[in-house]
């Protein structure tokens, strides 16, 4: 093996680069997506949730000014400064902006296959309000490492990009594209090398035998990369004994509760999720072991509801976004969904995330692009938000859970996911109220990035027909 | 059962145990492979370890002419006899083919066949795992080095599948991800490629596929000299070579430098423009080549380069052929393996092509690219073959294709089979293994129906397959494959 320190300094070269303030300006045909291109900014009679759980505040004045939050307060008390130019959004809620912590960079399912996107996807999700995406779980690092500098560059348009490796396997592997590493000499190689080329995070996936997790997880951590996991062969309580830092998707990935599971195997009779009591001693134990370890979960309840008959209402916008031939193959995939398949798991998923959550726990939400094609990236970002207040959660809480708890988990909640000032003006402003008619999510108008307000409908526009095609 | 009873009945067991696997590592052994699971197995028609071939007519891919009336003896996965039907006799207990109105060549080797599909225009990649390696097999490559991957890992995956027995597929090369830099290059980025911003970086990446399994790398378009010197030095001490499909690299640029391969021939070499500057691809270098007197001293020199240094060519025209105006780019045996969707997009492309909505100089380039290779081949270079399936052509039938066309640049077919099976072995450096029909190599073998002598396009008619003295079903492999080219 070949010394890495000299590597290391490169990749961190870039990296500093990459933090510096002021994001680089876009070139000049994709300036035509800024809708809000001034350095200095006042939202004004806006209605604010601020992302940490705090009650909406009406009639606010929201200051930007050079790619940060100034000022927030009430109308009249703060003021706009000289020169700025004032927007006035009365009618309109302004939100952080989504943190989408499993945000792939890939589309496809249900027949359609799976693909890196290099336009459609990231353009989808900032225009959904999402300003920063985790990839979890990659098919083509290489290409989300080009695209996140590439969006840094001012050279593309999407959201700010935390890069994940390849998916880490162990055996024969699920998804082809995946990583097999059944050692832990396999899964420290492969974990060196995506450190070494940008990655901050590394997805390991169903199969993953214990040795290589821990491997993994142990050589992440010397590199200041973190650990994040779609299990079956290891249950949540194993994992957070081998120092994960994060868990996906919640119940349906936790086998510990299934009744024949053997370490390291991910069972192959199907588990009877209605057998689960959230307020049973086992599944409290697992809520306690991840909070006393601050091992926080995805929410993934988009993807989850696509198995669902009838689940989502068919949407037009959604099915305008797809490529022709994605769009049939969803229609087909989901017309085949049996109308009388029990929608228990899905409800017993709602109850684990709210207990989770009850019991202290760090809960935070991603899209997951797969399925059958019918969980668009950005759109199902925004349908969590109906979805988790379907499962019980308030809207405030909602919203926490898709913004600042997103931040918190990627350890930059001081610098964006809520409304403060002195954070970077990562927001979004929404044409209604979504606290009172929580649909009203979809209604996107302006997206900030870093104090750079995106013309919502205009992105949206440019990648008509396109999700699937590139 | 007491601990004791049943330490008593294991140690009875021993000798039975150790004697099934001794019969069992002799099976394999025998076989020449893996154990073959269920879904492969249905593919395969021949699986006799004794096999004799009779009466075909052979073109043996070493250049020697075809033969009439041959036997074939296949023994344990490696062919055993080769000679004419009148004086070999089949081996007793042999399973005895009689294959007269049929020929048989050595399997293909595609040196430039990836493992996806690239559509014309928006150029979408669509990985291919599952369409691909049986298409190749079905169409008779049973060699292929994937040459630029847009998914290192689900090659390596693929490539162990096949190893294991689990999967039907040719033997596989497996090449890392494509290695650009240190210019951005947004035409090629969404494939997969690394951009080296420095030789280090370009360094650290050949490193690491050596270690994953990936044997050769491949470079492309905007490459620099700095960081090709890089890749070469870092994979030659790494075993691994390197080939390229260059442009601002020049071809005697990359030789100097110590490349090992070249792809495409004349369509990626951009040293014959008068407006080349070092490291940047100029943009009329295709253009520029319509003028290309193909005798002249610049391509001479080209040629004197690869052919002092030993570097081999790999023609592409099958590939190209889809984006000419006026050539037959639509074949039934392609468009039966696309799904509806591509069928679609493909009859898009045949439109905007058919109606000369392209560059104006891709007749003109076409045709110098074909006088190029055989100019390249007199010259004593080494010219192979693959089929970069993109734009309207697929795994296998675009090796098929490749024939065909090698034979329309003014190619023997005797000459077209050697470019497409002993050239290859000789550049991945396994002819002494496979790539001839010669008595002691692996029995990897395509029988087609008619005579490649009277009519190139008989190449399409592959009925059997043999991949280390197993025959496959080629129309079951293909007929498995049918619509699936763009959705797996």
């Amino acid at each position: 093996m070949k010394t890495t320190s000299s590597f290391c300094a490169v990749t961190l070269g870039f990296a500093s680069l990459l933090s510096a303030q002021a994001p680089a300006p876009l070139t000049s045909a994709l300036q035509q997506f800024v809708a809000v291109p001034e350095a200095v900014v006042a939202l004004t009679h806006v209605r604010v949730v601020d992302g940490d759980g705090v009650a909406p505040v009406e009639d606010q004045t929201v200051v930007i000014a050079n790619g940060k939050i100034q000022a927030v307060g009430r109308f009249g008390s703060t003021q706009p400064p000289a020169g700025a130019r004032v927007m006035d959004l009365n009618g309109h809620t302004v939100i952080p902006g989504i943190v989408g912590l499993h945000d792939h960079s890939f589309y496809g399912g249900g027949g359609w296959p799976y693909a890196f996107s290099a336009v459609a996807v990231p353009r989808l999700y900032l225009a959904s309000g999402v300003t920063t995406i985790r990839t979890t779980g990659s098919l083509a690092p290489y290409d989300e490492l080009n695209l996140w500098k590439a969006i840094e560059r001012g050279q593309s348009v999407g959201p700010r990009m935390f890069i994940t490796g390849p998916y880490l396997n162990s055996g024969v592997p699920g998804l082809t594209a995946m990583v097999r590493v059944d050692s832990a000499e396999d899964a420290r190689r492969v974990v060196r090398y995506w450190a070494e080329e940008g990655v901050t995070w590394i997805k390991a996936y169903a199969n993953i035998n214990r040795a290589a997790l821990g491997a993994a997880i142990d050589e992440a951590h010397k590199h200041g990369v973190k650990v994040t996991a779609h299990l079956c062969s290891v249950g949540f309580r194993e994992a957070v004994a081998l120092g994960i830092d994060q868990l996906e998707h919640g119940l349906l990935t936790n086998l510990e509760y299934h009744p024949n599971k053997k370490p390291d195997e991910c069972p192959r009779e199907p588990m009877d999720w209605s057998k689960v009591d959230v307020n049973s001693p086992q599944v409290q134990q697992t809520f306690k072991d991840m909070v006393s370890h601050n091992v926080g979960m995805t929410s993934t309840l988009a993807v989850y509801e696509i198995s669902y008959p009838n689940r989502p209402p068919l949407e037009q916008r959604v099915l305008d976004a797809m490529y022709e031939g994605a769009r049939t193959s969803y229609l087909t995939n989901r017309a085949r969904i049996p109308a009388n398949r029990s929608d228990v798991p899905l409800k017993k998923a709602m109850e684990y995330d709210l207990a989770f959550v009850k019991a202290g726990g760090l809960l935070a939400a991603g899209v997951d692009p797969t399925g059958n094609g019918g969980a668009l990236p950005g759109y199902g970002d925004q349908r969590n938000y109906e979805l988790l207040i379907e499962a019980g959660f308030t809207p405030v809480q909602a919203i926490q859970i898709l913004t600042s708890n997103g931040a918190k988990v990627l350890g930059k909640y001081d610098e964006f996911g809520t409304v403060t000032a002195g954070k970077s003006a990562d927001l979004v402003v929404i044409k209604g109220n979504p606290i009172a008619t929580p649909a009203e999510m979809r209604n996107v108008v302006y997206v900030f990035k870093q104090g750079v307000g995106y013309d919502s409908p205009k992105l949206i526009e440019s990648v008509k027909g396109q999700v699937g095609l590139k | 059962m007491t601990r004791e009873e049943g330490r008593g009945k294991r140690e009875e067991c021993i000798p039975v145990a150790a004697l099934l696997l001794a019969a069992a590592t002799a099976a394999n052994l025998y076989a020449q492979g893996p154990q073959l699971s269920p879904e492969v197995r249905q593919y395969v028609s021949v699986d006799t370890p004794l096999v004799a071939i009779t009466h075909v007519k052979l073109i043996d891919g070493t250049g020697a002419p075809a033969a009439p009336d041959q036997t074939v003896v296949i023994a344990n996965g490696k062919i055993q006899v080769v000679g004419a039907a009148a004086t070999v006799k089949p081996p007793a207990g042999a399973r005895v083919m009689d294959l007269t109105g049929h020929m048989l060549i050595p399997g293909l080797i595609g040196m430039h066949d990836h493992t996806f599909y690239l559509t014309y225009g928006v150029e979408r990649p669509i990985q291919s795992n599952y369409s691909y390696p049986r298409l190749y097999l079905g169409s008779g490559v049973t060699t292929i080095r994937t040459t630029g991957s847009m998914s290192p890992y689900a090659e390596i995956n693929i490539k162990a599948e096949i190893d294991r027995g689990d999967s039907p597929g040719p033997h596989m090369y497996v090449t890392g991800p494509y290695i650009i830099g240190p210019k951005p290059d947004p035409r090629l980025e969404p494939f997969g490629a690394l951009r080296a911003a420095t030789p280090e970086a370009a360094r650290r990446a050949v490193a690491y596929w050596a270690e994953e399994g990936a044997t050769w790398i491949k470079v492309y378009a905007s490459i620099s000299r700095a960081q090709l010197a890089a890749v070469v030095d870092e994979a030659h001490q790494h075993g691994m070579k390197v080939t390229g499909h260059l442009c601002a690299v020049g071809y005697r640029e990359a030789v100097a430098l110590g490349i090992d391969h070249l792809e495409h021939t004349l369509f990626a070499n951009s040293e014959y423009d008068p407006q080349k500057q070092p490291d940047v691809c100029p943009p009329t270098y295709r253009s520029a080549m319509t003028n290309l007197d193909i005798g002249g001293e610049p391509v001479r020199a080209t040629f004197r380069d690869l052919v002092s240094r030993g570097v081999g060519m790999t023609s592409t025209l099958a590939v190209y052929e889809c984006t000419v105006p006026g050539r037959p780019t639509r074949h039934a045996h392609v468009l039966e393996a696309f799904s509806p969707e591509m069928q679609r997009e493909d009859s898009v492309r045949f439109a905007t092509v058919s109606q000369g909505k392209v560059a104006s100089y891709w007749p003109a380039v076409f045709k110098k690219t074909m006088d190029y290779e055989v100019a390249f081949v007199k010259a004593g270079g080494l010219l192979v073959a693959g089929v970069d399936p993109a734009w309207c052509i697929t795994a296998g039938r675009g090796d098929q294709r490749e024939f065909e066309l090698l034979v329309e640049a003014g190619f023997t077919p005797v000459q077209a089979v050697q470019i497409m099976t002993a050239n290859g072995a000789k550049v991945l450096g396994i002819l002494d293994r496979v790539g001839t029909v010669t008595a002691g190599k692996n029995a990897d073998l395509a029988v087609i129906r008619g005579d490649l002598t009277a009519r190139a396009a008989d190449i399409e008619n592959v009925t059997l397959v043999f991949k280390d003295g197993v025959g496959f079903d080629a129309v079951r492999l293909v007929e498995a494959a049918k619509g699936q080219v763009g959705l797996r």
